[in-house]
């Protein structure tokens, strides 16, 4: 049987290789439609000691069950003897690409489109009760039609049991939240939202929101912008097994910093500013404190 | 989200669709290996209600390995570890395949997708026969194709979930019920082992099996149905005016979930008492029949490697492969 469907899929070219998996851009025979195949390595390797590793059995998991325009689609998975290959839709960037290409710039609207199409793909994601663990503009892909697709299922699980302890060693580090810096290990759909605050910061900023080197750096690029949460910001924050003390420091006056565009319009449209509390900037409401 | 499963959409069935999977399984195998038969041999193969009895025996035993496996695992691990075994004998003949290794190797399999971590070696610490390479290298060669006779679909919605809801909404509809409903967890419980061996989880939602479970635990306590029958009736909202009380059309629907509930129970039930009984008539005379018929195996496999039709068709070699 996987000889036969194998053959349904013509691979095209070598799109890279992860440490569990190849990736292959394919052509299903059929339709003409081009996919891309990720094949995960089985065999006696080191790293496939515990069999199949778990991320490749966590994406299967969920993204059998769901389907979205804004989630990427698995459209067929194929057993082997030496691999199981997940069939995925063909995307030809994605959003890390996009912000790095100093060539493209990225107008209001295109930002709100893409936040939006994200949006409606995550709160899909929320609503059946699934986090996805690892938003960031790496694992966002688009297609040539500007469609956005949330993919990359690695680290995602389903969520809402109490009695289950969550690891905080998730999220790459620059959109991780500030719960999860603090070993929090019971967390809902905030480390999404907080890394979408992120993602939307980069858009605007063509740069990453907090660019942190360690974890706790992270917590003071954060800070540095948003400023310390206060007990009352973010109540039970020190209980939280991980909580260190970081001292505040003076935010410094309006003029450097972020180029934000003005509030409803109003203001020189490339006046560099901090965001401040009051201010209705898109992404801000995405970056609360408590979570 | 179970309204739009793969479980529900893939692996629940009718009861008759069930027995006709279950023959054809049987069917498929001798058909296979006929070519390869002298006279009066096929005698010794399995029939369709043994293989049925073997997986409920396996089943049965794999009860204790949960109960003693360390670390200590979550029950949806369980209940998920079973659907897959169950799934997969739907198309695989125990000729073929041992159950009892393999219903190790779906524990394997669920823990990784439940959620709940240990290394190989930690698992196969768990086991009482075997050595510890072979133990693993079988496992590992199993995991793939548990996956595939699952048809990729591993998500399995428990009904130990909807369980706690039910009970809270039990709570919040009925609060003067002049006892604690909490005291019928334990038979619930008792209920969910004896639909892990039945067919319960290829027939039901897991919302079901898991009121069925409160009806069971009622009964086993001699509470009146009504309050279940009460707390339904207010979960699903139906109208009830001081005058007339409720609205007999809605309470016809809930009356047919009920019956239907019954149903659940009625046929966990019976299929437990079956077991218990095929197993003390027959179990003895499976396990000789099944060794002799391992005893044939055995001459088949040296048979089959000198029959062109059994000749092994090589697969392609990935191009990745090293």
């Amino acid at each position: 049987m996987g000889t036969e469907k194998s053959k349904k899929y013509e691979t095209i070219r070598h799109l890279g290789e992860g440490q569990f998996a190849n990736v292959y851009m394919a052509k299903d025979v059929d339709t003409g439609e081009f996919v891309a195949i990720k094949k995960i390595k089985l065999g006696s390797r080191a790293e496939a000691r515990d069999g199949i590793h778990r991320t490749a059995l966590r994406e299967i998991k969920l993204l059998q069950e769901i389907h979205h325009d804004n989630v990427i689609m698995l459209r067929d998975v194929i057993g082997h003897r030496t691999s199981i290959q997940l069939v995925f839709d063909f995307m030809e960037t994605d959003l890390e690409h996009v912000i790095k290409d100093s060539d493209i710039v990225l107008m209001m609207p295109q930002v709100k489109n893409i936040t939006l199409q994200t949006l409606l793909g995550l709160e899909f994601l929320h609503a059946h009760w699934i986090l996805h663990r690892d938003m960031k503009p790496n694992n966002l892909l688009m297609n040539s039609t500007g469609r956005i697709k949330i993919a990359d299922f690695g680290l995602a699980r389903f969520f809402g049991s109490p009695n289950r302890i969550y690891t905080h060693q998730v999220v790459t580090r620059w959109y991780r939240s500030p719960e999860l810096l603090y070993g929090a290990k019971a967390y809902g759909v905030g480390v999404d939202i907080w890394a979408m605050g992120c993602i939307i910061g980069e858009l605007l900023l063509k740069a990453p929101l907090f660019p942190g080197e360690s974890e706790l750096d992270q917590l003071s690029k954060i800070y540095h912008v948003l400023g310390v949460p206060t007990e009352e910001d973010w109540p039970g924050m020190k209980q939280l097994s991980g909580y260190i003390t970081i001292k505040n420091e003076p935010i410094p006056c309006l003029d450097e910093e972020l180029p934000l565009p003005g509030q409803n319009g109003g203001g020189p449209a490339n006046k560099r500013r901090r965001i401040r509390e009051d201010e209705d900037v898109p992404f801000r409401k995405k970056l609360l404190f408590d979570p | 989200m179970y309204s739009t499963s793969t479980q529900k959409r893939s692996w629940t069935f009718t009861p008759e669709a069930i027995q006709e999977k279950r023959n054809q399984t049987n069917e498929q195998f001798r058909e296979k290996h006929r070519i390869l038969l002298e006279p009066g041999e096929e005698e010794f193969f399995l029939t369709s209600s043994d293989e049925l009895l073997m997986q409920r025996m396996i089943e049965h035993a794999a009860l204790t390995f949960a109960e003693s496996f360390r670390p200590h695992i979550f029950s949806s691990i369980k209940w998920t570890a079973y659907a897959y075994f169950k799934r997969a004998f739907l198309g695989w003949s125990v000729m073929d395949f041992s159950p009892k290794i393999v219903m190790m190797a779906c524990f394997y399999v669920a823990m990784k997708t439940d959620e709940f971590f240990v290394t190989i070696d930690d698992f196969v610490g768990n086991l009482k026969t075997g050595t510890i390479e072979g133990n693993i290298s079988r496992i590992l060669g199993l995991e793939p194709e548990i996956l595939q006779a699952n048809r990729y679909h591993l998500t399995v919605h428990c009904p130990y979930r909807p369980f706690e809801g039910h009970m809270m909404d039990i709570k919040k509809h009925i609060p003067h019920l002049g006892f604690d409903v909490e005291s019928i967890r334990q038979d619930a419980y008792k209920f969910f082992d004896e639909c892990l061996i039945s067919d319960a989880m290829v027939l039901y939602s897991p919302s079901h099996i898991a009121l069925a479970a409160i009806l069971y635990g009622l009964s086993q306590q001699n509470r009146e149905v009504d309050i279940l029958r009460d707390a339904l009736s207010k979960v699903l909202g139906v109208q009830e005016d001081p005058w007339n009380g409720k609205n007999p059309e809605e309470m016809s629907n809930v009356d047919r979930l009920l019956n239907k509930i019954s149903e659940i129970v009625a046929r966990v039930t019976s299929s437990h008492e079956e077991f218990d009984a095929n197993y003390k008539l027959h179990s003895k005379s499976l396990m000789k029949r099944s060794n002799a018929f391992a005893e044939l195996n055995k001459n088949l496999g040296d048979r089959k490697a000198n029959h062109p039709v059994f000749a092994k068709k090589e697969q392609p070699v990935d191009s990745d492969d090293d």
